[in-house]
């Protein structure tokens, strides 16, 4: 087992205030402390060489869990285990076997060349030089990196620091990989090059990844597995189509029609969604899907069908609104 | 980790600071333009005193001269060693960066205290150091080899007791997230090391001396220097330094463990 969550809890003591001097001057002497559940008993297991994804709207409690995991919180209450260890107490043991990247946060040198950072970082984790080079290669090669790595890291865009950023904390060849938010605000191109990346180095080197993403492609590109996460509590575990059979057991029927036909035959297929000049959208039960198709193309003047899945954003923000889902 | 691992570091560290400050080379010539101007009109005005009489408060001009040149070699160290790094602290809490810090599997306070090096202000101590050659030279005065030993002493333990004070009201940012004002703070109480403690009277001396240690910081070594120093404050010194250093580095660890909210 890699990571091993048990009831973990995390409480923050915020300090409240209201608008206004006069609040202001009052705060200066009595200050109101409010408690807030960033993370609210969670429990859950992952097993060496799992891609989890981690979901859940903003303040949700994913960073915190992230944070707990890689020894930067102290648990409130319960108990994490990473690797055999408890991550709080920072053993160098443990940090040399994980790392963590942030996808806001920088720790690339501005000034310098990227390849500056990897040899500070050589030096912080003991790195011989032998598997240095043999690792710097290799990322180098699966992140195109070559023309970035004597650039100064002012110099670079965006998405290519962060596929610095990403070398600069896969060197050491960590066992388990704390992702927050690796992709945000990246253009669609950086995006997939991550994404893709991610998926090749979590695949050869069977590591532990723990992703938080914004962008629904990432986690269903990446895990098959996923948490969603709400109000610091853990709303569903499981695998990414189980969650979509059972929150969301219809699919999409998307018509073009040759020409316009009364809405009621079309209701006859299913729940309509949408009806606009010739393009229809049907909700129709997941299982009598393929039924529901040949008929409507028996009966209709239709010029092209296509069967989807609902949008996972939907699926997940169904999940928020119905409560805690079982897999 | 091994004393030579960190040595080792320490020297990829500088080699590192040193690349990303030659970017900006212009700015070493500046400085040390500026350096040598105060220096001479430190060592001048200071003369003004000496019109009327040879000694003040024991000290004559030519050592009066030892303790402004050691001035600015404490001071230029401090911007050399210490200003670069632990001025970084609130900001690295505010951005987050240690976060970073704290995942390397390394001494946090070895990496927060000593990561980077003030290139551009490497030429204040040279300066310090020749106007102190200078006063020596001008008296016609050799120091022996156990005023030299002493006096090392004394600038090393007063290197220690200023970055302990330095660590100790920077780690307060942990609380109060934004001090970086705090850093002005300990250079203007350093300022006061520009004359000899004994040209201060009363209270203020006591204070210089025992409170906020400026006397160690530029009197102790001149004395020492001078061959008028009493051993035993050397000794006094050292236990200072020694007892502030790890007083700072046990309020970081309680700064680190507020920060992860350990105690909640």
């Amino acid at each position: 087992m890699s990571i091993q969550v048990e009831h973990l809890t995390r409480y923050y003591r915020v300090h409240r205030k209201e608008p206004g001097l006069r609040s202001s001057i009052r705060n200066l002497f009595h200050r109101r402390y409010e408690c807030i559940k960033a993370v609210d008993d969670i429990s859950f297991a992952i097993e060496q060489g799992e891609v989890v994804g981690f979901l859940g709207p903003n303040g949700a409690g994913k960073t915190t869990t992230l944070k707990m995991l890689a020894g930067l919180l102290h648990p409130t209450a319960g108990r994490a285990e990473v690797l055999g260890y408890t991550p709080h107490r920072r053993e160098r043991e443990y940090l040399k076997q994980i790392t963590l990247v942030m996808g806001q946060r920088n720790q690339l040198f501005w000034d310098l060349p990227a390849i500056e950072t990897f040899i500070v970082n050589q030096a912080i984790y003991g790195i011989p030089e032998l598997q240095f080079r043999r690792t710097l290669d290799e990322l180098v090669a699966l992140l195109d990196l070559e023309p970035l790595l004597t650039k100064q890291v002012r110099k670079l865009s965006l998405g290519e620091r962060m596929k610095c950023e990403l070398a600069a904390s896969l060197l050491h060849q960590p066992r388990v990989l704390f992702l927050d938010e690796p992709t945000l605000g990246l253009d669609v191109d950086a995006q997939s090059a991550i994404r893709d990346f991610i998926r090749c180095y979590s695949q050869e080197h069977s590591v532990t990844v723990l992703l938080t993403s914004h962008y629904m492609a990432d986690v269903t590109a990446l895990a098959r597995r996923i948490l969603v996460i709400d109000d610091g509590r853990l709303m569903y575990d499981g695998n990414l189509e189980a969650l979509v059979e059972s929150t969301a057991p219809y699919k999409l029927l998307r018509l073009t029609l040759q020409q316009p036909i009364d809405e009621i035959d079309l209701a006859a297929l299913g729940q309509v969604e949408r009806y606009e000049g010739l393009k229809v959208t049907i909700r129709v039960p997941r299982h009598s899907t393929t039924a529901v198709a040949a008929r409507a193309l028996a009966r209709l003047p239709i010029a092209d069908l296509t069967i989807e899945d609902p949008p996972i954003e939907k699926i997940i923000s169904e999940v928020f609104h119905q409560g805690v889902v079982y897999a | 980790m091994t004393l030579r691992a960190y040595l080792r570091l320490l020297n990829i560290f500088y080699k590192n600071t040193l690349m990303s400050e030659l970017e900006y080379r212009t700015s070493f010539t500046a400085n040390v333009l500026t350096s040598l101007f105060w220096l001479v009109w430190a060592a001048l005005s200071v003369r003004v005193f000496f019109f009327q009489t040879e000694t003040i408060a024991g000290w004559t001009y030519n050592e009066l001269l030892v303790v402004v040149g050691l001035f600015f070699t404490m001071n230029g160290l401090r911007q050399l060693f210490l200003q670069p790094n632990l001025s970084r602290l609130s900001e690295y809490v505010q951005m987050g960066t240690l976060d970073y810090i704290l995942t390397k599997p390394i001494n946090s306070q070895f990496l927060v205290s000593l990561r980077y090096i003030g290139v551009e202000n490497c030429g204040d101590p040279l300066l310090g150091l020749a106007l102190l050659g200078l006063a020596l030279w001008r008296m016609g005065y050799t120091p022996g080899v156990i005023d030299v030993l002493l006096f090392l002493t004394l600038v090393a333990s007063a290197l220690v007791i200023l970055y302990s004070f330095n660590l100790m009201i920077q780690t307060t940012t942990f609380w109060l997230i934004n001090i970086r004002r705090a850093d002005s703070l300990v250079w203007s109480l350093l300022e006061a090391g520009r004359f000899p403690v004994q040209f201060y009277t009363g209270w203020v001396r006591l204070a210089l001396t025992v409170i906020v240690p400026v006397a160690f910081m530029t009197t102790f070594p001149a004395q020492a220097l001078l061959g008028r120093l009493p051993a035993w404050i050397a000794a006094v010194a050292l236990l200072m330094a020694g007892v502030l250093f790890l007083l700072a580095s046990a309020f970081w660890r309680v700064g680190l463990r507020s920060y992860s909210g350990a105690s909640s």
